[in-house]
């Protein structure tokens, strides 16, 4: 057995090969181990490894390292096994933040108190509010102006259609739950609790079937303005409940079905400038 | 690194990027795989500087770290593994240049002459398991083949060696 030699060095024509791949597999893998031991070669064959993709690289890693820690939300998304972008996406919905969840939960409790108190004007104060709610989100996801994150949305390349499902998704989760509980304190029927879901659903299909026509929030603001239209005229009739009745029931379902059709069928509409002139 | 300097993590990369990458791609020739499998080699040297305990060499604790998100990203990328890099293709050896014989006996010596020797298939899986260090489970994602096949191929690669070297 030879015992190699310390002062022995890989020469420069013998790196040039590895990194090439010309010199043979024995003696590369010979080469390698030297190199890890030896940090005058190692430093060698770094400086002629060294080139311009290592640079796009270092960039990406600096991006990384200099990124803000991620938020807890963030976290709890990525632990129920959402991506990381998922996750950075959705905490990003002007949804998901705090003023906002503060703000539905305001409105719904003053409408959920004002029916305890009030009987059917309460209870139509309640079915006003809680469907404008996820319509009102929806707008806010995609409006632009509310959303902080719309010029990082616009310019990432992100399947236009998975992001409208997603931030849909988001708002629903964050406005059903607190409705929910809004409306089981009510004092009317228990199906009430649930009743506003429909014209909701519908709201929100029919604001996202609308958008790419008329804009986001012009969307959202019209179809506010005519179910607040309905539920006051309701009211004022002394039939708040009417409208989530069987046939209200019934008439949202098509609704929501037909804007449903109409936003798969204009999916396209909504990649990329979602803020057309 | 301790204190969170990007400075030093600069340092840092600027010292052993390129080396690392030319292992990386001598073991996987997908580039982009390799940049992957960098990228996170540094971003978890950085999260994870605080448990360096600097008793070892800063390039193999470096090297550790990469080998093991090269197979991570091998396996995210395709379930029946990337394209393998000079070091893992099992040619057969090119008849080694003079020169190369005399290093080789400096390097290796009768260890170095049996492994030119024996079958390119074993000595994959040699390459991958013992100087690389990985777990049979490790090398079989490496190399995208069978965990059964990676032992199989072990213990006739021992066996070759064994008898070469007798």
């Amino acid at each position: 057995m030879t015992i190699p030699r310390p002062d022995w060095h890989a020469d420069e024509p013998a790196l040039r090969g590895l990194l090439d791949g010309t010199v043979g597999p024995v003696f590369a893998a010979s080469l390698e181990s030297h190199v890890m031991r030896c940090g005058t070669c190692r430093d060698q064959l770094n400086l002629m490894a060294y080139d311009e993709t290592l640079e796009r690289t270092w960039s990406a890693i600096r991006t990384t390292v200099q990124a803000p820690e991620p938020t807890w939300l963030e976290r709890f998304l990525r632990s129920c096994g959402l991506s990381e972008e998922t996750g950075r996406l959705l905490a990003a919905v002007p949804a998901m933040r705090g003023a906002w969840l503060l703000g539905v939960a305001v409105a719904l409790g003053f409408a959920g108190l004002a029916a305890v108190f009030s009987g059917d004007l309460g209870t139509g104060l309640f079915l006003l509010v809680a469907p404008l709610a996820p319509v009102a989100g929806v707008a806010a996801a995609f409006g632009g102006d509310a959303d902080p994150a719309q010029e990082m949305v616009v310019t990432t390349p992100y399947s236009a259609t998975r992001l409208l499902l997603l931030r849909t998704a988001a708002v629903l989760a964050t406005c059903a739950p607190i409705a929910m509980l809004v409306g089981l304190a009510l004092p009317g029927p228990d199906w009430l609790t649930i009743a506003w879901l429909t014209p909701a659903a519908a709201g929100a299909t029919v604001t996202l079937a609308l958008a790419p026509r008329f804009g986001f929030t012009n969307a959202a603001v019209a179809v506010g303005a005519v179910w607040s239209v309905l539920t006051v005229g309701t009211t004022q009739a002394h039939h708040p409940t009417l409208l989530v009745g069987s046939v209200g029931q019934l008439v949202c379902v098509v609704l929501a079905a037909i804007a449903g059709a109409l936003v798969v069928s204009q999916f396209r509409s909504f990649d990329l400038p979602r803020r057309q002139p | 690194m301790r204190d969170r300097d990007e400075t030093a993590l600069r340092t840092l990369y600027e010292r052993h990027a390129g080396w690392m990458s030319a292992r990386l791609l001598r073991r996987c020739a997908d580039r982009d795989v390799v940049a992957d499998a960098l990228q996170d080699t540094f971003v978890s040297a950085w999260n994870g500087a605080a448990r360096f305990r600097g008793d070892g060499e800063v390039a193999g604790w470096l090297w550790g770290i990469a080998v093991h998100r090269l197979i991570s990203r091998v396996r995210a990328r395709s379930p029946r593994g990337a394209q393998l890099g000079p070091a893992l293709v099992s040619r057969q050896t090119t008849n080694p240049s003079a020169e190369e014989n005399v290093l080789l006996a400096i390097e290796y010596s009768d260890v170095g002459s049996a492994l030119a020797r024996i079958s390119p298939q074993l000595r994959v899986v040699l390459q991958a398991t013992v100087l690389d260090g990985l777990t049979t489970k490790e090398a079989a994602r490496l190399l995208g083949i069978p965990q059964g096949t990676v032992k199989t191929r072990l213990a006739r690669a021992r066996a070759s060696m064994r008898e070469e070297l007798t």
